[in-house]
């Protein structure tokens, strides 16, 4: 099976730090970013296998990243969204917006990965 | 000079200029190496936290020479810092395993040794950020040192100490309940909710126990937590917490009773009532609200009756009719019915809702906002009257109170009378006086006690009617106590017309003029006076207070028969003329006229006046004033003092 390329977007540098050294161990390619403007520049460039997203980032939300990427991608790749600010009304329109999974923070890592698994059978395997 | 001193001032702000920029430029020096410390070792702490015994050989070896590196890094005070920091923020985003590695690499890196020494610290926020570094990563044995903090005099430690005992271990809430002497407040009792919310596993302890503390922050914290944990096996200690002298306390405990619906308080509850503040009177009846029963109904309406306090008293009506809906209903503002005209199409649709309303209506006993004490009026329906004998009808009236007679006979007469006909026109024969007379013979003697009595209340509010009534009552009541009352109302209203007439316009008088003697307020009270000390009380009134409008009246009184009379009529003629020709000697007269008058008055003989022009030529020469005795003896009254310029009239006159 190819590498799954990962677009990370975490504005938390040690977090993100942390999740790519966990998700590359599990034999992901991951890209990481720091903002919104960040993550559109890399999504115009090369579309990634799944996209792992905070919900709030600078310059951009996770939510309205969602709504970039399906409606003018024209993309139906696997987001996850992950954030502290678990309150419905987020979750829900981030849902709505076309995102496939959602995880609040604190997460654990293991648990992210297995997310991330399921979505890529999912989307590729099925 | 002046260039000097913009030399000096330039150098200044040229320092403080220089200044400014080091300091920025370092803090962002300092701010760029912790980023730069944070991101060496990022990897190395995700390195120490995903590393596995399993992992391959090459990995295990990256492993070794990570752990010696930072083994030089943690001799560096600051790294260790970085490192703390790193490690505290990583925990609050991480969970599960991730979080029980991050705990154990703080312990092997040693960090907590940082934070215990912060303990130490006289600074209250290094402790407290010590508390807080030690129970966010869990130290163990850390709480014992935390302890200590618990009855700290500085508020911040104190709440970040309570917060890491609490959370450190399921005991934790024992010790802090038994050991605090502090207060709690609602902030940080929530806070400690929701720390032992946290507490994976938690079985809380019965809080019950602690309702006996001598803190009482601790005994209300502990009703927070009962209710919270719903321990219902509280019930005694609850109820015995009303009786506490705290209201706060007192207040909570109800609350509770109210919340796990304890109905045997009830009974204490309506005991310390009395001796009770405003607010536990309050929350007394928000529990009789919610579990109280018909029996409680006439707890209640003594409390309605008797009580001062407004906020209670309507607390009470709301929780009567909470028990038994609808039995209190309002009794302000509303539109008196009896006073609608049946006949009027434009009754407002509220109007006519109460008026459907009224035959359905039970009796209310309870006082109004004002303590008037509001008893059911049997409204009186316009249409039945009319088709009844007015004295069957009136004597219908089901045991009238005194005060509601009145009220009845008005209603009676009112509601016969449709489209409010003016009194004076001729009414249809629907009750004339006759039949009022009619009935009146036909009442019991009680009920003729309580109409007169009601007639006697309402003196100033009679109709021509009534008023007709109580002459006839006057006249002809065989009762000498019944017809002296009546004769008494009678006088009543007579001298309460009087004095309104003294406040009345003379325009209200359709223009007719009265005659001169009747100008004087002392006209109604002499002939309403009944006997001759009345009377000559009065002259002497008049005597003592009375002007020019008392004169004509006291020159019809000189031909009074009793010699008394004409002697003290005599005497007030004389002393008014006198106070009047005062008064215009010390306001001197303005015309020729009132000159005059003032000379009449005196009957001066015609050679003792003084020319006008003369006084003015005394007074421009400034001529002395003879002494108060020679005034005197041509006035016969006293100068005032006022009396500016005194001149004597009789020597000057005379040279």
């Amino acid at each position: 099976m190819a590498e799954r390329v990962l677009l990370l977007a975490e504005d938390d540098q040690m977090l993100a730090s942390l999740l790519q050294y966990r998700l590359e161990r599990e034999g992901y390619k991951v890209i990481m970013t720091y903002d919104g403007r960040a993550v559109k520049e890399s999504l115009q460039s090369a579309l990634p296998d799944l996209i792992v997203c905070d919900i709030m980032m600078p310059y951009l939300s996770g939510i309205e990243l969602v709504d970039f990427v399906r409606n003018e991608l024209n993309s139906d790749i696997p987001i996850i969204l992950i954030s502290s600010a678990s309150n419905d009304e987020n979750i829900i329109s981030a849902f709505e917006m076309g995102a496939n999974d959602f995880v609040a923070k604190p997460m654990s890592p293991s648990e992210l990965l297995v997310r991330i698994s399921r979505e890529i059978k999912r989307h590729y395997c099925s | 000079m002046l260039w000097d001193l913009a030399l000096l001032f330039g150098l200044l702000s040229g320092f403080c200029f220089l200044f400014v920029l080091y300091s920025k430029n370092s803090r962002t020096k300092v701010g760029r190496n912790i980023a730069r410390k944070r991101s060496e070792l990022a990897p190395v702490i995700s390195n120490f936290l995903f590393h596995s015994p399993e992992d391959p050989k090459t990995e295990q070896q990256e492993y070794v020479i990570l752990k010696i590196n930072i083994r030089e890094y943690l001799y560096k005070r600051k790294y260790r810092r970085v490192l703390s920091q790193i490690l505290l923020d990583l925990q609050k985003d991480v969970a599960g395993v991730t979080r029980e590695r991050l705990y154990k690499l703080y312990l092997e890196l040693g960090l907590h040794h940082d934070a215990l020494a912060k303990l130490k610290s006289w600074r209250w926020y290094v402790i407290s950020q010590g508390i807080q570094e030690l129970s966010q990563m869990k130290v163990p044995n850390a709480e014992m040192l935390i302890r200590k903090f618990i009855n700290d005099k500085r508020g911040v430690v104190r709440k970040q100490a309570e917060l890491s005992v609490v959370g450190s271990k399921p005991e934790g809430i024992d010790y802090f309940l038994d050991t605090t002497t502090c207060s709690i407040s609602e902030w940080q009792q929530l806070k400690l909710i929701e720390t032992l919310g946290n507490i994976p596993n938690y079985c809380p302890p019965r809080f019950c126990n602690w309702l006996l503390s001598n803190n009482k922050d601790v005994v209300l914290f502990a009703l927070r937590l009962i209710k919270h944990y719903n321990q219902k096996g509280a019930e005694a200690a609850i109820t015995e917490l009303v009786k506490h002298k705290n209201d706060q306390i007192k207040v909570a405990a109800i609350q509770c009773i109210i919340d796990f619906n304890f109905e045997a308080a009830l009974d204490l509850l309506s005991k310390i009532y009395p001796i009770s503040k405003e607010s536990v009177k309050i929350a007394v009846l928000n529990a009789f609200m919610a579990l109280g029963n018909e029996k409680n109904i006439s707890f209640l309406q003594n409390i309605a009756t008797t009580e001062s306090n407004f906020l209670v008293r309507t607390k009470a009506l709301a929780t009567i009719n909470a028990i038994r809906p609808e039995s209190v209903l309002p009794s302000s503002g509303l539109i008196e019915i009896a006073n609608v005209d049946q006949h009027n199409t434009e009754v407002p649709v509220a109007e006519i809702q109460e008026e459907d309303e009224v035959p359905q209506r039970e009796p209310v006993e309870i006082s109004t906002e004002n303590d008037v004490p509001l008893i059911a009026l049997d409204v009186v329906d316009a249409e039945e009257v009319q088709g009844e004998d007015p004295a069957v009808a009136i004597e219908q009236v089901p045991a009238v109170l005194p005060e509601f007679a009145i009220d009845l006979s008005k209603n009676i007469v009112e509601l016969s009378l449709p489209g409010q006909l003016d009194e004076d026109e001729s009414p249809p024969d629907l009750i004339s006086k006759p039949d009022l007379e009619v009935a009146y013979n036909t009442m019991s003697e009680g009920e003729k006690q309580q109409l007169i009595e009601a007639f006697e209340d309402n003196t100033d509010d009679l109709s021509s009617k009534e008023h007709a009534l109580v002459a006839f009552v006057a006249q002809e009541e065989t009762n000498s106590e019944l017809g002296y009352r009546a004769f008494s109302i009678l006088r009543t209203q007579i001298q309460q017309e009087a004095t309104a007439e003294e406040t009345v316009p003379m325009d209200t008088t359709n223009g007719e003029e009265l005659p001169l003697a009747q100008h004087t307020i002392f006209y109604e009270l002499y002939h309403h006076a009944s006997d001759l000390d009345s009377r000559l009380i009065l002259l002497k009134e008049m005597a003592a207070i009375g002007d020019n409008k008392e004169l004509p009246f006291l020159y019809e009184l000189t031909n009074d028969p009793h010699a008394g009379i004409r002697d003290a009529v005599d005497a007030a003629i004389t002393a008014i003329k006198n106070n009047v020709a005062a008064t215009l000697i010390s306001n001197p007269v303005s015309t020729a006229d009132e000159h005059e008058e003032l000379l009449e008055l005196q009957e001066l003989p015609e050679d003792h006046r003084l020319p006008l022009e003369l006084a003015f030529l005394y007074e421009e020469v400034g001529i002395l004033p003879a002494s108060e005795k020679q005034a005197a003896a041509i006035f016969d009254f006293d100068l005032s003092e006022a009396f500016e310029p005194r001149f004597d009239i009789e020597k000057g006159y005379h040279g």
